[in-house]
């Protein structure tokens, strides 16, 4: 439903962003998180071309100028 | 009579048809998606896919309408709270008999669904899963919601109740080779039988781990593996710690139950009260993954065997399938239709179904067979499928 979109999102950590994606699209995040909320082991999230530095609580700052992106890691061959 | 099979495959889901006497594959669903495992709930005719995506976690996919349309299941989750004691796969030093180090405990989380076992007709909408790392979980919604069972997971066995606190008593599971893919080396459960004419009579086994039981629904649990030996600890009729690969029962005669384990073919006629070896490797019978048990006649059941645990390929050659229907004391070995040249082919846990008088197989080298007069002769229903994972006929 939300294919290809570019959404304008508040937040003040990847937490809240990922938060507000899952009120747009319920289950979103089970896609990209565990059940602890940790970034799945494949899965890498970028603040603009940074990797984000907290895996497990997804604290790192965001403001509404960052581009938040989620990328399949490159694993496998 | 059966006419449909699924198959989970390395690269998606399969469902071969027959029609009009042939039978033919329809195209690729879950397309590019791993399936370890794919089946038909008899009960509403709802199949259920497990995809182990490499990406975005493990989830199950269940379809109402016989395959046209799919939804993801998202709710098979572990609890807050829910631990478990790290194990890790024995290097070339490890002595098993030195003292147990501090236990290291993880949060849990789901790295594979690896089976789907139904609940009978009196209890629409019980669903029971396995799971690596080694949970059960239990829905009575149809998948709606699911419930880790407590009891099994808090078992002594794995260290007590690990949501109160730390272990009160040491972790006797040990891992699973098939969880290597996920980095980490924990038990799975691969099998889960339901007593037809007593549902409170249940069975899960898991590899590393051995059979266990439960006589009241699941609220509490035991291991039944007496007469199960083990060729790979110095304890080989030891308590916990035997590497059931498979194990069925006999849906009409419960009683009668199959495994094929690490260290052999093993039978009990008597619920898992106790068992017996009943391999033949005079015959190349004994080592392999599959095992499937005939519905009706629990003296009966098929394997499709392998050469050994150091070399996991088919023996030879050439693909065979074997036979009971004496309770293990004899075995017949069946080779019409199957190659007898450059075959290599290893078939997997839940890569052999029988039901009536068919039996149906695949393997990692993607190849189907199917027999239509119980495992005697044999058609070939496709060469190129990718890695099968599971059989199930629908």
């Amino acid at each position: 439903m939300l294919a290809d979109e570019n959404l304008h999102l508040s937040g003040q950590s990847v937490s809240d962003v990922i938060k507000n994606i899952e009120l747009l699209a319920p289950g979103f995040s089970h896609y990209i998180l565990d059940e602890h909320g940790q970034v799945r082991r494949h899965v890498v999230i970028c603040i603009d071309e940074e990797f984000i530095i907290d895996r497990k609580k997804l604290s790192d700052k965001i403001t509404e100028e960052n581009t938040l992106y989620v990328f399949q890691a490159l694993t496998g061959g | 009579m059966s006419q449909r099979i699924l198959l989970g495959t390395r690269k998606g889901t399969v469902i071969i048809e027959q029609k009009d006497g042939f039978w033919q594959a329809k195209p690729m669903i879950h397309q590019g998606i791993p399936v370890c495992y794919v089946a038909c709930d008899k009960r509403d005719g709802t199949l259920w896919a497990s995809l182990d995506h490499g990406h975005w976690g493990p989830k199950l996919s269940r379809s109402k309408d016989g395959g046209e349309t799919w939804q993801d299941v998202l709710s098979l989750k572990y609890p807050e709270g829910a631990r478990y004691i790290v194990k890790y796969l024995p290097t070339e030093d490890f002595d098993p008999e030195a003292p147990a180090k501090e236990p290291e405990y993880k949060d849990a989380t789901v790295y594979k669904i690896w089976n789907l076992t139904f609940g009978t007709a009196e209890q629409p909408g019980r669903i029971y899963a396995g799971t690596i790392p080694g949970g059960l979980f239990i829905s009575d919604d149809g998948g709606e919601s699911w419930q880790l069972n407590r009891p099994l997971w808090d078992h002594h066995s794995r260290g007590g109740n690990l949501f109160a606190g730390d272990a009160t008593s040491e972790n006797k599971w040990f891992g699973t080779p098939a969880s290597i893919d996920y980095g980490v080396f924990e038990p799975g459960i691969h099998s889960i039988i339901v007593n037809r004419q007593n549902p409170d009579n249940l069975y899960m086994a898991a590899s590393s781990v051995g059979v266990m039981q439960s006589t009241d629904g699941g609220k509490s649990w035991f291991g039944a593996n007496k007469g199960m030996l083990m060729d790979y600890l110095p304890n080989p009729e030891a308590e916990w710690g035997h590497d059931p690969h498979f194990v069925t029962a006999c849906a009409s005669q419960p009683q009668h139950m199959w495994q094929q384990n690490h260290c052999g073919i093993f039978y009990s006629d008597n619920g898992a009260k106790t068992w017996r070896k009943v391999s033949n490797p005079e015959q190349g019978i004994h080592f392999g993954f599959p095992i499937a048990a005939d519905d009706n006649n629990g003296l009966c059941a098929w394997v499709v065997p392998a050469r050994a645990d150091s070399e996991r390929m088919a023996l030879d050659g050439g693909l065979f399938v074997a036979r009971t229907d004496d309770g293990g004391q004899t075995w017949k070995k069946f080779t019409q239709g199957l190659p007898q040249q450059n075959a290599y082919d290893i078939v997997y846990r839940h890569a052999l179904d029988a039901t009536e008088d068919m039996v149906c197989f695949a393997s990692t080298t993607g190849n189907v067979y199917l027999s239509e007069d119980r495992g005697e002769t044999w058609q070939c229903l496709g060469n190129n499928f990718p890695p099968v994972y599971s059989v199930r006929f629908a």
